[in-house]
């Protein structure tokens, strides 16, 4: 029997999925019921046609023959039961893929798609509490161990962990071939905007959740911006996001699980092949007889060694090691789209620093030494015991060739005067420090207190160190 | 006592730098870390912001981590203002102003043969010293 799939999707509310989707995936395949329950609700994005397994030749020529590709092509997969690696296919022609299917069909269902360029991959994991979007640059296979950028959403904030280095992404050419392609980091605007995409398929998402709870979904966008949902994924269990340590024991091996000290955390950072599963699953092994509860890992938290993590009862954090954070609260929405091209520089003119810094003539500066009054950049080592230490380290500080901001210390001895006089400046202090103000040409001011040992002692004074900023001249 | 006079510098950025990493016992010692905002860093020093933090490695030279927060307001010489929105969640610091701190950090720790907690400022395109003193054993 076959049954015709409409061209375009219907509307989520004609979908019955629960009692379908059951009898399909028994029917089908996961695979194919997926797609299907996809396909049905708008979230392919590119054409798809399905068929089952035992529509006629005839009945896919015909349809092949109305599919809007392609210069491009197609692509073609089956789907049978939980069967993996089944053969799957790029082609030029209807007619290839005709002769694909005769020759490989058996009794499998078919999924053919036009041929379009990927882009970026991305999972989405939805609990009904806490969600995460991970993407990554290029084609993201199920063995993948590249390290994704996270958008986590909970509550009404956004937290995007953000892959700080540029990634090798894996890419298929017009020959169907795969290359390498170096691409730069994704920027937290474009991790936000890859969040955004999602919005259109709210509901769409919450009726595939009803069937599969935790939503484990992995979608794609192709060259043209579209997103195509093509696979549900198994999760392993509920993924923990929380932060990372920033010294780790990092498990390349099984050899690395025997020299952990019993101490440090755990970096999962085992790399696997496609087809061999099998080092992956002897360390996990060994993890285990070393009772190891927790792991961090560098790939993502969805990626397929922590699903096997998970399923072996391990829990899975993300390192956040190569990774910058940035938090966002999602309760008024910041659209902010027109200023995006501005650069950070050009933005950081818009903070005031008021006019130039102006230099000080040396020369003028080594005027002011005297018992009271000392130039910052002028303080020698026998000054020591009358500046106190911060003046004194700042003068080190000047000496060494660093930038401090100009300025003066009134030394103890001033000081001693003017609690004498009980809180009278002499008229020779104050001159100087008029003085000082006029060669140094200080506008604004911050003043502070510089203690010495003897007043350390003096616990009382304690409110007088307090750093008093802004004092304007006079 | 003695009182330091000294002409404000408008920072257009402010951060402390530790050339330890109080936070963690076990690499410390290897680790600076740096605590950057957007303005003058009184609300960064007296923990009114917690600012943007960037954990590095001392040797290699590479930040280990970092903690890129959303910026809402600043101090300015005109008091507290809010930071253009565009630039909110844009980091502090970008790498070449890390790298010139972890020099700086290393020169002044060697030049007080202690680990530092040194404040400063980005204004006039250049890194303003404004306070350095050395990190007790016990953490400071």
């Amino acid at each position: 029997m076959t049954e015709k799939f409409p061209h375009n999707s219907i509307e989520s509310e004609s979908v019955e999925p629960v009692a379908e989707i059951e009898s399909d995936v028994e029917k089908f395949g996961t695979k194919f019921a997926v797609q299907k329950l996809f396909y049905k609700l708008g979230m392919c994005g590119i054409d798809t046609r399905l068929f089952e397994p035992e529509t006629s030749v005839d009945e896919i020529e015909k349809t092949l023959g109305e599919m809007e590709a392609t210069d491009r092509g197609f692509t073609i997969r089956f789907s049978y039961k939980n069967a993996l690696n089944l053969p799957r296919g790029f082609f030029k022609t209807p007619q290839e893929c005709l002769d694909f299917i005769k020759k490989e069909r058996k009794d499998y269902a078919i999924i053919v798609q036009e041929y379009t360029r990927l882009i970026n991959s991305f999972e989405l994991y939805y609990d009904g509490n806490v969600s995460y979007l991970q993407a990554l640059a290029g084609i993201w296979e199920v063995d993948a161990t590249e390290a994704p950028d996270i958008i986590q959403k909970k509550d009404d904030e956004l937290t995007i962990w953000r892959f700080r280095q540029p990634r090798e992404a894996k890419l298929i050419n017009d020959e169907n071939k795969f290359y390498k392609e170096k691409r730069d980091p994704f920027t937290f605007a474009q991790l936000q905007e890859f969040y955004k995409k999602l919005e259109p398929y709210k509901d769409r998402l919450e009726i595939v959740r009803k069937i599969f709870n935790p939503l484990f979904c992995h979608f794609y966008e192709d060259d043209q911006g579209r997103l195509c949902f093509i696979n549900l994924r198994n999760v392993g269990g509920v993924p923990i996001n929380e932060g990372s340590p920033s010294a780790f024991h990092v498990v390349k091996d099984i050899s690395d699980i025997e020299t952990w000290d019993g101490n440090l955390p755990v970096l999962f950072d085992v790399q696997t092949e496609r087809d061999n599963d099998a080092p992956l699953i002897e360390t996990i092994k060994a993890l285990r007889d070393k009772e190891i509860k927790s792991v961090f890992v560098n790939y993502g938290i969805l990626s397929h060694p922590a699903i096997l993590l998970r399923e072996a009862g391990v829990q899975v954090q993300q390192s956040y090691q190569l990774y910058e954070k940035q938090i966002i609260s999602t309760q008024k929405d910041e659209t902010e789209t027109g200023k995006k091209n501005i650069s950070v520089a050009d933005q950081l003119e818009q903070i005031e620093t008021g006019e130039a810094y102006k230099e000080i003539d040396p020369k003028v500066e080594q005027e002011l030494h005297d018992p009271h009054i000392i130039s910052l950049s002028q303080i020698l080592e026998e000054d020591s015991s009358f500046i106190g230490g911060k003046a004194y380290n700042l003068g080190k500080i000047a000496k060494a060739g660093f930038s401090i901001p100009r300025g003066f210390v009134v030394t103890t001895r001033a000081f001693k005067r003017w609690v004498e006089n009980t809180g009278k400046l002499d008229a020779d202090i104050s001159d100087q420090i008029s003085k000082a103000f006029q060669l140094l040409r200080l506008e604004n001011v911050a003043v502070r207190s510089s203690s010495t040992v003897e007043d350390l002692s003096q616990a009382s004074s304690a409110g007088v160190y307090k750093t008093s900023l802004y004092f304007r001249r006079d | 006592m003695a009182i330091i006079v000294q002409e404000m510098i408008n920072a257009r950025i402010s951060g402390v730098l530790f050339t330890c990493n109080p936070l963690n016992r076990d690499t410390g010692e290897s680790e600076f870390v740096i605590n950057a905002t957007f303005g003058l860093g009184e609300p960064l020093v007296s923990g009114k912001v917690s600012g943007d933090t960037f954990i590095i490695d001392k040797e290699k030279r590479l930040i280990k981590e970092s903690t890129i927060t959303q910026k809402n307001s600043m101090l300015t010489k005109d008091g507290e203002v809010s930071v253009p929105e565009s630039i909110k969640s844009v980091s502090a610091l970008n790498n070449s102003q890390i790298d010139q701190l972890v020099q700086i950090g290393k020169e002044i720790e060697e030049l007080f043969g202690a680990p530092q907690d040194i404040e400063f400022a980005i204004a006039h395109d250049k890194i303003w010293i404004l306070q350095s003193r050395s990190i007790t054993k016990s953490g400071s």
